[in-house]
């Protein structure tokens, strides 16, 4: 009875809190754009998986980050003018509700960009204006917000806003550009748990920030258009920095290899590098492990999965390849040949991976291996140009869009009661 | 109501301006020759500086070099309506030199300084880095070395920059010097009828 009454408490607790299926932010729950979720299809039906909704937006990269059965998703309203947050039924597409604030956002490749970050109770988005809202998950109402502009003196950078925030127990941190560098807010009143200096006035990137535990240190990981930097997560303070030019913006988020490395790369011909971080006593230091300045390889957009010691990710060349390298830096696989993904993204699920074409809206599903390109099947999911938005996967259900529609696909085991996707066609859209 | 162009606005004016483009140069090209028999033409689709894909390759400069004038005959052109007028123009600015103080490249891309930029639009002061700019190529001071062409391309431009040959300026060779050496075939002799 009382082994009963446990089990039950901890489903209850599953429930309100966080739950392994949930993708509560960009990167998902721990961050790594990997889904903990199993028994997903390794083969599609003919005419690809079941559609279960379609939803209109305005056309941009916006992503879903779901939690306990809910999708939250920025947006803008050309027509009014006005940015939102939209709340959105996982299993249907119908609109739970939406926030709105005018504001004036001008369509430069896409206008809508981020995911949210959410915890059942608050969802957390900054604006492409770079306005950072704490809403209600249940109604959508503002509880607090702050301006990196007028609070933090910083820039809004070119194309918007690019970041998204990063939440963890009782925290939402941001990197912020302007007088200070990143902060922790507490995430029910706004109020700063610690902030970290700018001594070097460092810009605002669209880099996101980043959880690591490097030297046995708990940090928070962020990169620039100076080089990558770790903060310390207890309080703040500025632990290393490793000089390194990058060009004109850093969309990727800097990535921990294991507990003394870090991965960076970047958009313009930035290349990548790998940097050993250490601390010996107080002191961290930082080494170039290998440094591709000549651009031998480069991601633009996305950052990439860590798996089985290998690094999978979209490079630029030869119109997109998704590559397999080794933590040496060596090429193992890519998809040369077989299929080019512009700079469409990827997500990493039972041991599969969904690789989106950013030129067609193709979905190709492929074996996570580290010895060769193996693809168990695709379909035209999405359609058109830029499809380059993240992918969120919750309760075997994939959501992702293309520049005009978010749409959710069944990549699990199907459900018993079939519904029809075509019944969910909404146009409560913007 | 948003003002902002909308992309069917874009793309209507992108077919309009690059009509209008090609009239021009077979207008200058008519009053120069009084006749139409044929004339050179830049394909985009094949030419190395404008063809999309072709990244991480070198420019292209042979139109610059090898014409028999001695500023060459072709013209970068931008078609403004499909431009995307951005504050980090990756074919105005040299975006892999050294990040200045406001956070811009601190060199431009075009060796001869042909390039021109203009605020234009509505303009947010807290927010002038997603102000809209326009790019103008200076035709005088351009002598078609594609560099501009090459980083106006995807995926960081919308290839709204490309070499055109001026048929006012242009000698009409029978054996255009260009086409000779052409690496990419790119230089092809069209009926002007
Ligand atoms: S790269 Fe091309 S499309 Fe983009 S702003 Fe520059 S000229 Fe315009
Ligand atoms: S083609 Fe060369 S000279 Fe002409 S504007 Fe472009 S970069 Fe300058
Ligand atoms: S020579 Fe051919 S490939 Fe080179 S710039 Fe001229 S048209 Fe393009």
């Amino acid at each position: 009875m009382r082994h009963k009454l446990l089990v039950a408490l901890l489903l209850g607790a599953c429930a309100a809190t966080l739950c392994a299926d949930d993708w509560p932010q960009f990167r998902g729950a721990q961050r790594d754009n990997i889904s903990r979720e199993t028994g997903l299809l390794r083969s599609w039906p003919e005419g690809g998986p079941r559609v279960l909704w379609t939803v209109p937006m305005c056309e941009g990269y916006a992503a879903a980050a779901i939690h306990s059965g809910r999708v939250y998703v920025n947006d803008y309203d050309r027509e009014q003018n006005e940015w939102c947050v939209r709340c959105l039924a996982l299993d249907d597409g119908r609109e739970l509700w939406r926030f709105r604030e005018k504001k004036r956002i001008r369509p430069n490749h896409g206008i809508t960009r981020t995911i949210p970050a959410v915890d059942g109770k608050y969802v957390f988005s900054l604006d492409p204006k770079c306005v950072f809202h704490c809403l209600d998950a249940k109604t959508g109402a503002e509880t607090w917000r702050k301006s990196l502009v007028h609070d933090y003196k910083a820039k809004i950078p070119p194309w918007y806003n690019g970041q998204c925030p990063l939440i963890e127990d009782d925290r939402v941190i941001l990197g912020i550009g302007g007088d200070t560098l990143l902060v922790a807010f507490d995430k029910a009143t706004g109020n700063e748990i610690w902030r970290t200096p700018n001594e070097h006035k460092w810009p605002l990137s669209h880099s996101s920030v980043m959880p690591a535990e490097l030297g046995g240190v708990k940090q928070y990981l962020w990169c620039t258009l100076f080089g990558p930097l770790g903060v310390r997560a207890s309080d703040g303070k500025l632990l290393w920095h490793h000089e390194r030019k990058f060009n004109v913006a850093v969309s990727p988020s800097p990535l921990a290899i294991g507990a003394d490395r870090v991965f960076v790369t970047g958009p313009y011909e930035a290349g990548s590098a790998m940097i050993r971080v250490q601390c010996t006593g107080d002191t961290f230091t930082t080494e170039i492990i290998f440094d591709w300045q000549e651009n031998e390889w480069n991601a633009e957009v996305h950052t990439p999965i860590l798996h089985n010691e290998h690094l999978f990710a979209i490079g630029k060349k030869k119109r997109g390849l998704f590559t397999c390298m080794n933590l040496a830096g060596n090429r193992v696989w890519d998809s040369g040949g077989q299929a080019a993904f512009g700079l469409g993204s990827f997500v990493m699920a039972d041991g599969l991976f969904f690789v989106l074409e950013g030129k067609t809206g193709m979905l190709r599903l492929i074996e996570a291996s580290t010895t060769g390109y193996q693809e168990l099947a695709h379909a035209q999911v999405l359609s058109g140009h830029d499809v380059w938005g993240p992918m969120a996967l919750s309760d075997g259900k994939l959501v992702l869009r293309d520049m005009q529609k978010m749409v959710c696909i069944e990549v699990g085991q199907p459900a018993t009661v079939a519904q029809s996707g075509a019944d969910n066609k909404h146009d409560g859209g913007s | 109501m948003n003002e902002e162009p909308t992309r069917r606005d874009v793309l209507g004016h992108a077919a309009r301006g690059a009509a209008l483009l090609g009239m021009g140069g077979l207008i200058g090209y008519l009053i120069k020759h009084g006749s139409v028999e044929g004339a050179w033409r830049i394909n985009v689709d094949q030419c190395v500086n404008s063809r999309l894909g072709a990244l991480g390759v070198d420019v292209c400069d042979k139109c610059a070099t090898t014409c028999v004038l001695a500023l060459s005959a072709v013209r970068a052109v931008n078609d403004h309506a499909a431009c995307g007028r951005c504050y980090i123009c990756p074919a105005y600015f040299d975006v892999n030199s050294a990040i200045n103080e406001e956070g811009l490249p601190s060199a431009k891309l075009c060796p001869r300084d042909a390039i021109e930029r203009f605020e234009i639009g509505w303009v947010d002061p807290d927010d002038p880095a997603n102000n809209y700019y326009e790019y103008v190529i200076d035709e005088v001071k351009c002598n078609g070395c594609g560099r501009c062409v090459m980083a106006c391309k995807e995926p960081a431009g919308l290839s709204s920059i490309r070499l055109e040959v001026r048929h006012d300026l242009c000698l009409d060779c029978n054996r255009c010097s260009i086409a000779q050496v052409c690496p990419d075939d790119a230089y092809i002799r069209e009926p002007t009828t």
